[in-house]
């Protein structure tokens, strides 16, 4: 039996993609791949080491107790409900 | 209901300061918070009236089988696509902009392009949903919007993410709370996530079975590297200003952060357990989801012991409803994906509703609930106004919880069914696809019963943008007005008693 395979195709946005893609072949990819995700993976990566230097030297974490206390102030202080149904204040 | 009118909340001045700040960051963030979180609720309604055709078609096949752009094959997408990203993606960064702005003690930073960057992602999602409705699909499980939808999603985040960490610089407190650490965390998963996903998917970088892996290392990575911290990082905030305790321990909550952080990443590939890959892929996956029980057992310790002593304020408040029952859930749910990972587990529950269910476990049990309990808690602080119907915040509790229970037990008891007959090869198989239609038929009519929550909520929400309900001068807080009250009923008594004392009182 003969016939023409069946051609595969994808959205009409993504198919100039592939097709492009696929021209270039496997080094674009790789280099898509490698150079910009793993770069911006990096970025963050640092960004993040960055900030918990930063942190470590503000002294964010040498009184940890204080900063589970950070969301209670004088207004709503530890101990106070501050949540009821709508006119059913106690 | 609770009719129009305008209740005047004059602050004493011993507290002026103070409350001013939190007014200011919380008055001046009122607009885009309030924009993003009215705009997810209506992704909610949509998604839940997708999941419930596509429900319905699964026990009815011929319901508007008339309608080729409702098909199961686009309608299913749609809904899953519109619950993670439209509701999922909207509820969870109008939480995080509002708790880092609170957090940070800051105004929230450029309050314009997040206005701008709302409008953007609601029309991305718009506009992936009228391209799956085309049959326009990727066909990649929880990427399926066409390409040309992705920038208007991702362009918005961006936006997020340095906004977030403006504020995070910026901030005018010493310390950093743990839910900032998730919320932090949140903005740099997410997008490499999406990135990498895409790029090895539906950009072609990878084929085959690497394209796979990509795939479902995203789809479970969206919901627990992005759902879950968000909603982690809310309960860790709503639960102890709730009941006004502090969490139980700072550094157990370090520790379930961090080996989420760790342990989480490596779960995605027992979704292809059985499936033509490396066996050590699938155990990498198995160990890794096994290793999830580190945290959380931790952040569940942590929450039920904050909780221990004040379960009875469950009765008063409705933030706390839904704080702890999506804090239970988070336990139980990821208890059960955790051992569900196992090989032994998958060779019966792989490829049935089981797995339907503890999606939805994870999502309307965990993620959903504490949305609303952020909102049920901000909203009141946000608009000035009281919620107008503590009845209807009744209904949608009550409808949420039976609802999401009635689902997740007719899908897991029919899937651990359908996959035992499934194991027996004397059972034709569709004797099983008969067996499982009653339990199809549940699961609607469990659609039907979160979805009327949801419309309880939603006239509840609506009736507060329009303001049908109680308005203070300045924002409610609830207790704080009856304090304020009370420190002004004294301040009274002092002047009374310092006119009767001529004047010599302190």
């Amino acid at each position: 039996m003969g016939g023409h395979p069946q051609r595969v195709t994808r959205n009409w946005v993504s198919s100039p993609i592939l097709e492009f893609l696929g021209r270039k072949g496997r080094l674009l990819s790789v280099f898509f791949v490698f150079v910009f995700i793993w770069s911006f993976a990096l970025f963050a990566g640092v960004t993040m080491v960055w900030l918990l230097a930063w942190a470590i030297r503000r002294g964010e974490f040498q009184n940890p107790r204080e900063a589970a206390k950070m969301i209670f102030d004088e207004e709503e202080p530890i101990g106070r409900i501050t949540d009821h149904f709508p006119g059913e204040r106690s | 209901m609770i009719q129009n009118q305008i209740v005047q909340n004059p602050i004493p001045e011993a507290l002026r300061p103070e409350l001013e700040a939190r007014i200011e960051v919380d008055t001046y963030s009122r607009p885009v918070i309030v924009l993003y979180w009215s705009t997810s609720l209506f992704w909610l309604t949509f998604a839940t009236l997708a999941g419930l055709i596509s429900s319905i078609k699964l026990h009815s096949p011929g319901f508007l089988g008339g309608m080729e752009w409702i098909t199961f094959g686009r309608i299913r997408p749609v809904h899953w696509d519109t619950a993670i990203y439209g509701f999922g993606g909207l509820a969870a960064s109008g939480t995080l902009l509002w708790l880092q702005a609170r957090l940070c003690q800051i105004r929230l930073p450029f309050r314009e392009l997040l206005l701008v960057g709302c409008v953007i992602y609601n029309l991305g999602i718009a506009v992936g949903v009228v391209g799956i409705l085309m049959g326009q699909s990727t066909g990649v499980e929880t990427l399926e919007f066409p390409l040309y939808a992705i920038p208007f999603l991702v362009i918005p985040y961006v936006f997020i993410v340095i906004a977030n960490f403006n504020m995070y610089w910026r901030k005018a407190t010493k310390h950093t709370y743990v839910s900032q650490w998730y919320l932090m965390a949140v903005t740099v998963w997410f997008p490499i996530l999406i990135l990498s996903a895409e790029a090895c998917t539906n950009f072609g970088a990878v084929d085959g079975v690497a394209q796979a892996i990509a795939n479902w290392w995203y789809g479970h990575n969206v919901v627990g590297l992005f759902a879950t911290p968000t909603g982690i990082a809310a309960a860790y905030y709503l639960i102890p200003k709730v009941i006004g305790k502090p969490i139980h321990s700072y550094h157990l909550s370090l520790l379930g952060f961090w080996s989420n952080a760790i342990f989480y990443n490596w779960a995605g590939t027992h979704h292809l357990t059985g499936g033509p890959l490396p066996a050590w892929t699938i155990t990498l996956g198995v160990v890794g989801s096994l290793m999830m029980f580190i945290p959380v057992i931790t952040i569940g310790i942590n929450h039920h012991m904050t909780m221990l002593g004040s379960f009875h304020y469950l009765k008063t408040s409705p933030t706390l409803r839904f704080a702890v029952m999506g804090s239970m859930c988070y336990t139980l749910s990821s208890f059960q994906g955790s051992l569900e990972a196992l090989r032994s587990h998958q060779e019966v529950t792989h490829f049935t509703h089981y797995t339907i269910g503890h999606v939805h476990f994870g999502m309307y049990g965990f993620f959903a609930p504490l949305m609303f309990a952020m909102m049920y808690y901000a909203m009141p602080r946000l608009t000035n106004q009281e919620w107008s119907s503590a009845r209807l915040i009744r209904i949608h509790f009550w409808c949420t919880l039976v609802g999401m229970l009635l689902y997740v037990l007719a899908m897991c008891f029919a899937g651990i069914r359908q996959g035992l007959m499934m194991n027996d090869p004397s059972i034709p198989f569709l004797n099983i696809v008969k067996f499982t239609v009653p339990f199809l038929m549940l699961r609607t009519l469990a659609g039907l019963i979160l979805l009327t929550g949801t419309i309880a909520f939603l006239i509840n929400f609506s009736r507060m943008l329009t303001r049908h309900t109680f308005t203070y001068s300045t924002p409610t807080l609830f207790t704080s007005n009856r304090r304020w009250e009370d420190i002004l009923e004294k301040e009274r008594e002092l002047t009374s008693k310092q006119i009767l004392d001529g004047g010599q009182g302190a």
